[in-house]
């Protein structure tokens, strides 16, 4: 007989039924360039491959633009500069300086792909959340060659605009239908939101790895080494950007020198605070490693404890009993 | 028990008991207790990923993980040569191809299976080579297919994904060995019957390659890397064995390579300037279910059981009904890992997010196990479309 158990009520993580964050509808935008089970993929039939993040580059009219992304296709010989928008802001200024960027900005500058760079069609288009669609509208309805397309949990449509280039014009013409399974970690970071819970998830499970790979002390940089591969390139000197670098660390070590000072996770983990002046933030494995399997249970299950608290949710853990028996001894255990 | 101190010493005694064991089963005859069928265990050293080895570090790192009471490492008169001492059993570690280690063994497979487990398990920088059904298959080396041993799950797999109650009698599966030399016809006709199709994985094969001038090797493979030495002679068995390396090695590289995302720095025209561009590279890879209905409740409690075939732990979070994103540990490396689980359309899905640090082994681990005790006929491919271990 499966016995679901769940020794903690369920977790809502994102929320499915109000607006999208600009995470999420990045993440969707992004998904969409790729053939991925669940979700559709009408950019990657197109043959979208680019996919610049944050860009930042002089337009011919020598000002800065800083999209959200550009997506291109060099079998389209197609480029789209996209601006995402959860909220309902927009400036003209930003339309404007969209609008003036020329095939041969994104080329010599970005190295978009080109097959023919004189016939290389430039789009300009918003992703927007359904709820601020009106106000939107009402900026970009006097610039109508910009597309604006607005995505809800259930669809992606055109609003407003139509894309150069007649076969993914036409499929997004006719609205995309959107299932809830948005990829989450193509991006798994917005760096402009102060998301504590998102953060904890990407970083508290590095305590496990740590544990594995039997490293008993280990500082903040130690940390970054395993969380910065998703975040940003080796260099780190790219787009998100240094400051993001900057701030990134200074949010993780707060966050593990709180979540170390606090119950369950203090039992397992503490900051050593004998380190010369000037050191990086440093931390140790109170258990001994290899972890024994009990330990290693419950030492997980305070990880996961850790987070829910950083997420302001309850723990879940789902246990199947008959297929893994042993695991009934959880309930009662005590590191 | 003696001991070989050097490749050729190795491939001697390799020999030597190769052609007995041969003739004894050519003979019909069961082999006694000391004429076990030598074996190689084909085994991961995912340290080894990007850092330039040499024989110096192999010894380091094996000097690292002997260090329980009654394990030995014996260093051999060869580079890369190894013999391990664990208990009753001699592994000797050929680390020639520095990631992908050959471990072969003459002792008994009883022994043996404990013994590279054991090892295996016990440490973060060494993973099995997990054989999707289509490299237990000969095709794939150019070889033709002698045996399939299946496993047969009456009602399903053991791993239900259902809520719905199942008998304990009927719990236990059934193992079946098909060998016939027109085996492929045979699996063929199994294969139109969708009960079968969906609930038995191929757990194990017996492949038989010709070579040049009536050479040939036949040997047998089972889904967590042991390779099995079925004859006739060593030379043809190891370019046999390699052959199976290789073609492994090549699928593991080329995920590593396709598929782990990382932002790259984009040249730019204007170094002056610093333009800052950034460009995302690598895709997600999908795992598609072919057998409905699955509760993805349960299949993230399988897949998350730190001590699971899997071996992942991580923080899962329900997004949306039936819908996870989960921040996963790899608990044999380490590595972080992205995962989704998932269902459309009555279909499961799993989705990995590999970086650039991670170690694409965890792809074959996920997939093999899946098709072992979940989905046999459960698809994988990458964000390009490309199927992937095809």
């Amino acid at each position: 007989m499966w016995t679901l158990v769940q020794r903690s009520m369920g977790v809502m993580g994102l929320n499915c039924s109000g607006d999208l964050s600009n995470l999420q509808l990045v993440n969707a935008l992004l998904a969409m360039t790729f053939k991925s089970a669940g979700f559709p993929h009408p950019f990657r039939d197109y043959g979208y491959t680019t996919r610049l993040l944050e860009p930042a580059f002089r337009n011919h009219e020598n000002k800065t633009v800083n999209p959200d992304l550009i997506l291109a296709s060099r079998q389209e010989n197609h480029a789209i500069i996209w601006d995402v928008k959860s909220g309902g802001t927009v400036h003209e200024e930003q339309i404007q300086k969209y609008l003036g960027c020329s095939a041969a900005d994104l080329i010599e500058q970005l190295g978009i792909p080109s097959r023919k760079p004189s016939e290389l069609g430039v789009d300009s288009a918003f992703l927007g959340n359904s709820a601020h669609q009106e106000k939107l509208l009402a900026v970009l309805s006097s610039y109508p060659s910009v597309v604006l397309m607005i995505m809800d949990f259930r669809s992606l449509r055109v609003k407003q605009g139509r894309f150069l280039r007649s076969g993914i014009d036409a499929v997004v013409q006719a609205g995309i239908s959107i299932p809830p399974t948005i990829p989450t970690h193509l991006v798994p970071l917005d760096p402009k939101e102060n998301d504590k819970g998102r953060l904890a998830a990407l970083v508290l499970p590095t305590l496990a790895t740590f544990a594995v790979r039997k490293q008993q002390r280990f500082n903040i940089n130690d940390v970054m080494a395993v969380v910065a591969p998703r975040l940003f390139t080796r260099r780190d000197r790219i787009s998100p950007g240094s400051a993001f670098v900057a701030e990134l660390r200074k949010k993780t070590r707060l966050l593990l020198v709180e979540a170390v000072r606090e119950k369950p996770l203090r039992t397992y983990v503490r900051r050593v605070l004998d380190v010369p002046k000037g050191s990086p933030a440093t931390f140790e494995l109170i258990v001994r490693l290899p972890l024994h399997h009990r330990t290693k249970v419950a030492f997980l299950n305070a990880i996961s404890a850790a987070i829910a608290a950083q997420k302001g949710q309850e723990q879940t853990l789902y246990v199947q009993q008959s297929l893994f028996p042993e695991l009934e001894e959880w309930e009662t255990m005590e590191p | 028990m003696a001991v070989a101190r050097s490749r050729e010493e190795f491939i001697e005694m390799f020999s030597d008991r190769i052609s007995k064991a041969n003739q004894q089963l050519k003979q019909g005859k069961r082999l006694d207790l000391e004429q076990n069928l030598p074996k190689t265990y084909l085994v991961e050293a995912h340290r080894f990923r990007e850092r330039e080895p040499n024989h110096t570090r192999v010894l380091k790192l094996l000097r690292a993980l002997l260090r329980a009471p009654r394990q030995v490492l014996l260093e051999t008169k060869d580079e890369f040569f190894f013999a391990v001492k664990l208990d009753n059993v001699i592994l000797y570690i050929d680390a020639l191809e520095t990631r992908f280690w050959l471990a072969h063994t003459l002792d008994r497979t009883v022994d043996t299976d404990s013994a590279v487990e054991s090892l295996v398990r016990g440490n973060p920088d060494l993973d099995s080579a997990w054989l999707p059904a289509t490299y237990l298959r000969g095709e794939k080396y150019g070889a033709v297919n002698e045996r399939l041993g299946v496993r047969f799950d009456p009602v399903g797999t053991r791993l239900s994904l259902t809520s719905t109650p199942i008998p304990v009698e009927l719990q236990r599966p059934t193992s079946i060995e098909v060998e016939a030399p027109d085996i492929d016809y045979i699996w063929g006709v199994l294969l139109q019957d969708d009960k079968i199709r969906r609930r038995m994985p191929i757990v194990r094969s017996i492949v038989r390659r010709e070579f040049d001038e009536g050479c040939y090797a036949r040997i047998g493979l089972r889904y967590d890397g042991k390779i099995t030495a079925r004859g006739p002679t060593y030379p043809e068995y190891i370019r046999l064995v390699t052959t199976v390396r290789a073609t492994y090695a090549h699928s593991i590289r080329q995920i590593e390579e396709c598929y782990a995302l990382r932002l790259a720095e984009v040249s730019t025209s204007e170094p002056g300037d610093s333009p800052t561009v950034a460009e995302l590279r690598g895709a997600p890879i999908s795992i598609e279910f072919a057998r409905p209905p699955i509760d993805t409740d349960i299949l993230v409690s399988w897949l998350l059981y730190p001590n699971g075939p899997c071996r992942l732990w991580g923080y899962a979070e329900r997004v949306a009904p039936g819908y996870y994103s989960i921040e996963a540990v790899d608990m044999h490396s380490g590595n972080p890992l992205g995962i989704e689980v998932g269902v459309q359309e009555d279909s499961a899905f799993v989705r990995l997010y590999l970086t650039e640090c991670s170690c694409a082994n965890i792809v074959a681990r996920l997939f093999t196990n899946i098709q072992q005790h979940v989905d046999p006929c459960a698809k994988i491919y990458g964000g390009d479309g490309a199927e992937l271990f095809w």
